[in-house]
């Protein structure tokens, strides 16, 4: 039990240089909480002051930052370097690693940052939508199965039908041109200027698994991202949003599923024409 | 409870017996050109398992999710030459639960890919939040070399061993901090804890450079400590310096006095059957084709004078 106590402690201080400074300070005090053999807190006192320790945060570090570039390399990059580094170090102190997950952590950080976005404690242009993009990958990556495509009777719908987003699919809104600007950050670059614009991006997963990403227009777009909620159609048709006639077609074109439907799925196709 | 050895005399016997197999490279993703196009330059390949599959976590069923690609790469490459697997996931320091799961996972790759031996590292990386949660250092963490840390691993090794079937390698560690006060040194707790269960020795001649350079010491004060015939692996790699410190960076050629100690401890080390030079696949670009097969040509010079 002792072995196992030393080695936490051992680890929060390379993980945590504030209570790494605090053993420094104060280990006695720092210290107290734990079950330790009286060697074993002499020993974390003194390696407190080892040099090496920061050498073990950096590595530490490196390795949980590994984790977001893996996932979410575009969202590092649109961050830039110094923006990165800022939100890291508050990220660092608050959020202590739980898992060695890439997926899990990467969502952690993204929570962070959406969180820093709506706080507004973070301001650029272009995280935001880069990181719905991402968690939109992730997202579709990990889902299992595909969809069961319900043989849906078109002349059976009725304004009390309840449409939703096919669940192969997500839709970003971006403020500025998706394609000028995923180019660059695909480049590892911050472009200087993009344009803005009302543009949105169609994420799909096809049937063999494979991720694709393409432009759509704003009325196709519009629809798509509202319909990521479950709505009736009467409830789109009051708001304008679409007629029945129009559901019918995105349905049958596989943009829309006019179901509830279930986590597992038997097959999939998105057609890619674009119909509104 | 684990359970312990009925006897290590195999074991021993299989580490002497083992098949020399010369001089090989450590697989990373970048590497995938490389290993088709210089085949001629390596005699086996040495794979981190771990790289290869997705832990979903301990006790999820099934754990290990592993594509079709991966299988097939795999198959391809043990067809065409030797695989050796050196996993970075068991940490059988942690003093927590043993994760018996990744030792059944590689018992399953061996008898997949017949690994002639595999190894891990000897310190510890992984531990419970207080949420059960299982978290990653990212690093290899040095354990205590006393006496309760030596009867928690003897156990664990022991059982390693009884569930995979090819010996079990453990490699010395790279420490930036040293824990002060300990039971004994590290060449004592080595040569014990082999002794003890008859696991070999991954001598990673980088790791002991780069602790010697850090903590100011003459590296054979580890070196001519060590049992060298327990030695089955030994690494090699390059470095780089950062804020003052030397680090096992893997980040290029491996400096001359790596080499000149290579060629030093393999006359007294006569259970050494492989020499894997280690490149880590993001320094792989900037160091080329041309000096990884130049490091692999002086690994086997080195080799072909002492085999």
């Amino acid at each position: 039990m002792s072995l196992q106590v030393f080695q936490h402690v051992l680890a929060e201080m390379v993980m945590s240089p504030s209570f790494r400074v605090a053993v420094q300070d104060n280990a006695e005090q720092a210290l107290a909480a734990f079950q330790l053999a009286p060697h074993e807190r002499q020993r974390l006192a003194t390696i407190a002051h080892d040099p090496g320790v920061k050498i073990g945060t950096m590595i530490h570090r490196s390795f949980r930052v590994g984790m977001f570039a893996n996932r979410l390399p575009r969202t590092c990059t649109a961050l830039g370097k110094q923006g990165l580094q800022d939100i890291l170090l508050e990220y660092w102190e608050t959020h202590p690693p739980q898992t060695l997950f890439y997926a899990q952590e990467a969502a952690r950080f993204a929570s962070f940052v959406s969180t820093q976005i709506i706080q507004g404690k973070l301001s650029n242009p272009y995280v935001e939508a880069v990181l719905k993009l991402e968690l939109g990958l992730i997202e579709l990556a990990s889902s299992s199965g595909v969809l069961v495509q319900d043989a849906l009777d078109i002349e059976h719908i009725s304004l009390d039908t309840s449409v939703v987003t096919h669940p192969a699919c997500r839709v970003i809104q971006f403020d500025h041109d998706p394609n000028i600007l995923l180019q660059s950050l695909n480049a590892g670059e911050v472009p200087e200027m993009v344009p803005r614009g009302e543009y949105y991006i169609l994420l799909r997963r096809s049937a063999d698994g494979q991720m694709h990403t393409h432009q759509i227009s704003s009325d196709l777009g519009i629809v798509l991202l509202i319909c990521h909620e479950p709505r009736t159609l009467a409830w789109l048709q009051d708001y304008n949003v679409l007629t029945v006639d129009n559901a019918a077609t995105l349905i049958n074109s596989g943009y829309l599923n006019a179901r509830q439907y279930e986590t597992e799925y038997a097959s999939s196709s998105v057609n890619e024409q674009l119909v509104v | 409870m684990l359970h312990s050895a009925e006897s290590s005399a195999d074991i021993i016997d299989g580490i002497a017996t083992l098949p020399k197999l010369g001089v090989g490279l450590s697989f990373q993703g970048t590497l995938r050109d490389y290993v088709r196009t210089h085949a001629h330059t390596f005699d086996f390949v040495e794979i981190i398992p771990d790289a290869f599959w997705n832990d979903l976590g301990a006790g999820k069923n099934p754990r290990y999710h592993v594509s079709e690609d991966a299988h097939h790469f795999l198959a391809e490459l043990s067809a065409a030459k030797p695989v050796i697997a050196h996993s970075i996931g068991l940490s059988i320091g942690s003093a927590e639960e043993f994760d018996t799961e990744h030792v059944t996972q590689i018992a399953e790759w061996q008898q997949r890919y017949h690994f002639p031996w595999h190894s891990d590292h000897l310190s510890f990386n992984k531990l419970d939040d207080e949420s059960g949660h299982t978290m990653d250092v990212g690093f290899t963490m040095p354990v205590p070399y006393d006496e309760e840390a030596l009867a928690m691993l003897i156990e664990r090794v022991n059982y390693v061993q009884q569930t995979v079937p090819a010996p079990f390698v453990l490699e010395n560690n790279v420490y930036y901090f040293s824990i002060p006060d300990q039971d004994m040194s590290e060449a004592t707790f080595l040569n014990r804890l082999s002794a003890a269960t008859g696991c070999g020795l991954l001598l990673d001649l980088h790791n002991v450079y780069t602790n010697a350079r850090n903590h100011k010491f003459d590296p054979w004060e580890f070196l001519g400590d060590i049992d060298l015939t327990r030695v089955v692996e030994v690494h090699i790699g390059g470095g780089m310096i950062v804020d003052d410190f030397y680090m096992d960076a893997h980040s290029g050629p491996g400096p001359d006095e790596v080499w000149t100690l290579l060629e030093e401890i393999l006359p007294s080390a006569p259970n050494v059957a492989g020499i894997v030079f280690e490149v880590f696949g993001t320094h792989y670009p900037s160091m080329g084709p041309e000096s990884l097969k130049g490091e692999l040509d002086r690994a086997r010079a080195i080799w072909e004078r002492h085999r």
